[in-house]
């Protein structure tokens, strides 16, 4: 595999993709908003489709996209904060909408079906450069948030009575995970993007014990299912996003017979324990 | 000196004024009780203390210094209501939690250092809970997790402690606890403290309260201890 120059392309894309999405889902999922990275996703075919109109880099069509509709977003949720989600099913629909219509004047139909569920093979040169600057960036603002982002899941107004400037660190926030998707569309397929925001972290979730355990999990197993759904996707020729997302499957359902098995371990010695000092009339 | 000077205050989420030109006078030490029916005002009151809300006229001073003009409210504790935090729908430790006060002396990359961490552990400490440090918070009973939000509210050692309805839904023992943990603050840190709450003949009874105030018609009216 590691012969083919485009898939040396794909592999190291992929890699830097795994980590920065789990960086972004982590967040998504503290705060109840994954639904966003979904309506980012499917908001990006829209840019897709301009992308291949214009005739211009996709990746910068999927970005543009992705950041209007990632404001949206956040300029529909301040102004009609008592509808919840509303503002994510409004911009995924007029994003998919959009996509729709664009979509039958888009040339190159292949382009477009492609990032519908990813493609291994259409990773460019340039793309392993936008990508990687971005990967750098968005990890330094990971650290650099990391206190600012965590204490805001918890609390909005704890978050800024400990000194968390909210509007910046919320507006950093958007623009990663606006790029971050966007970015994803080529490999993973827009559909698919949900699913490595959120699988990894609702995996690590079933054993962590700490945000720290959360996401430093978060972050492996994204690598892992994405580079394994990768490998899987060269070798058995199937759409790797579909492959990722049954990584992820499997990799939930193990670790949720791990915790059961755990759980089920632990009733049993304290039951041993309780017998044990029962018979010597404790 | 006083803690908190409130003139002439307004505020209205519509036409009508939630808080009709409040005063409140609270000195350096003072313990005080705010009570009221629900909506009253009491939370706004709290909301605008605290900087959430700006008032539409009048003004509120925190030791001294107006407070538009504040940035950094670390001589302030704050302890939210329960049904605020204990929905923390993900795992975070008490240790993770208490550490996050410090917020604005991480450095650049806001990440806890070591130092952070054991400023954070000892004051989890001194508040009783050594065993619970790394226990995730959302494991922890209510009258726990209220130690570790007074744990988190101190950490900063602030001037002032507002606490909104620390004693709802939690149990008789740790509401016992939690006001000998208040009057130790304020009797031997001569911490200024302001508890909103709805059991006022609970914190008659295990506090030596200064002021009891009593929210109506958009202002407060001291009543008699």
């Amino acid at each position: 595999m590691l012969q083919f120059e485009f898939m040396r392309r794909t592999l190291m894309v992929s890699f830097m993709l795994s980590i920065m999405i789990p960086l972004i889902g982590i967040v998504m999922v503290n705060r109840k908003t994954s639904m966003v990275g979904d309506a980012l996703s499917h908001v990006s075919l829209a840019g897709v489709a301009m992308g291949l109109i214009l005739g211009i880099e996709i990746m910068i069509g999927t970005i543009a996209a992705c950041l209007i509709g990632a404001f949206s977003i956040e300029f529909i949720r301040e102004r009609f904060p008592q509808y919840g989600d509303m503002a994510t099913a409004i911009t995924l629909s007029i994003g998919l909408g959009i996509a729709a219509i664009l979509s039958d004047f888009a040339p190159g139909g292949n382009t477009f079906e492609s990032y519908l569920f990813g493609s291994i093979s259409s990773v460019t040169p340039s793309d392993v450069i936008v990508v990687a600057i971005i990967f750098v960036i968005v990890l330094l603002g990971s650290i650099v948030f990391y206190g600012g982002l965590l204490d805001i899941a918890v609390d909005v107004n704890l978050a800024r009575l400990a000194g968390v400037n909210v509007r910046l660190v919320n507006t950093v926030f958007t623009i990663f995970s606006a790029i971050t998707i966007a970015l994803a569309c080529k490999i993973v397929g827009a559909l698919l993007v949900t699913s490595l925001i959120v699988l990894p972290v609702a995996t690590s979730l079933i054993v962590s014990k700490s945000y720290k355990q959360t996401f430093i999990i978060s972050i492996i197993l994204g690598v892992i299912y994405m580079m394994l759904g990768i490998t899987i996707s060269f070798y058995l020729d199937v759409k790797p996003g579909g492959a990722i997302v049954l990584n992820a499957l499997a990799g939930m359902l193990i670790f949720f017979l791990y915790s059961r098995i755990r759980r089920a371990r632990r009733k049993k010695v304290s039951e041993v324990k309780s017998i044990s000092v029962n018979e010597v009339g404790i | 000196m006083k803690s908190i000077v409130v003139d002439n205050l307004n505020f209205g989420y519509t036409e009508e004024k939630v808080i009709n030109n409040l005063n409140l006078r609270i000195s350096k030490g003072e313990l005080v009780v705010i009570v009221g029916e629900n909506g009253s005002g009491k939370s706004t009151l709290l909301k605008l203390l605290l900087g959430e809300l700006k008032s539409q006229s009048g003004s509120i001073k925190l030791f001294g210094e107006n407070i538009e003009k504040i940035d950094d409210f670390s001589d302030v504790g704050y302890v939210p209501q329960m049904n605020i935090v204990n929905k923390i729908p993900f795992p975070i430790t008490c240790l993770e939690l208490v550490v996050l006060n410090l917020y604005d002396d991480f450095g650049f990359f806001k990440i806890p250092k070591k130092r952070h961490l054991e400023k954070a552990r000892e004051i989890l400490i001194e508040m009783g809970l050594e065993n619970y440090i790394k226990t995730p918070f959302n494991e922890l009973s209510g009258g726990l997790q209220q130690r570790v939000l007074i744990s988190r509210a101190m950490i900063n050692s602030p001037r002032a402690l507002i606490l909104d309805e620390p004693t709802a839904g939690v149990d008789e023992e740790s509401k016992f606890q939690f006001f000998k943990i208040i009057e130790k603050l304020n009797k031997k840190h001569n911490i200024t403290v302001i508890l909103v709450t709805h059991e006022v003949d609970s914190a008659k009874e295990n506090l030596e309260l200064h002021n009891i105030y009593n929210f109506e018609s958009g202002g407060l009216e001291n009543v008699a201890i």
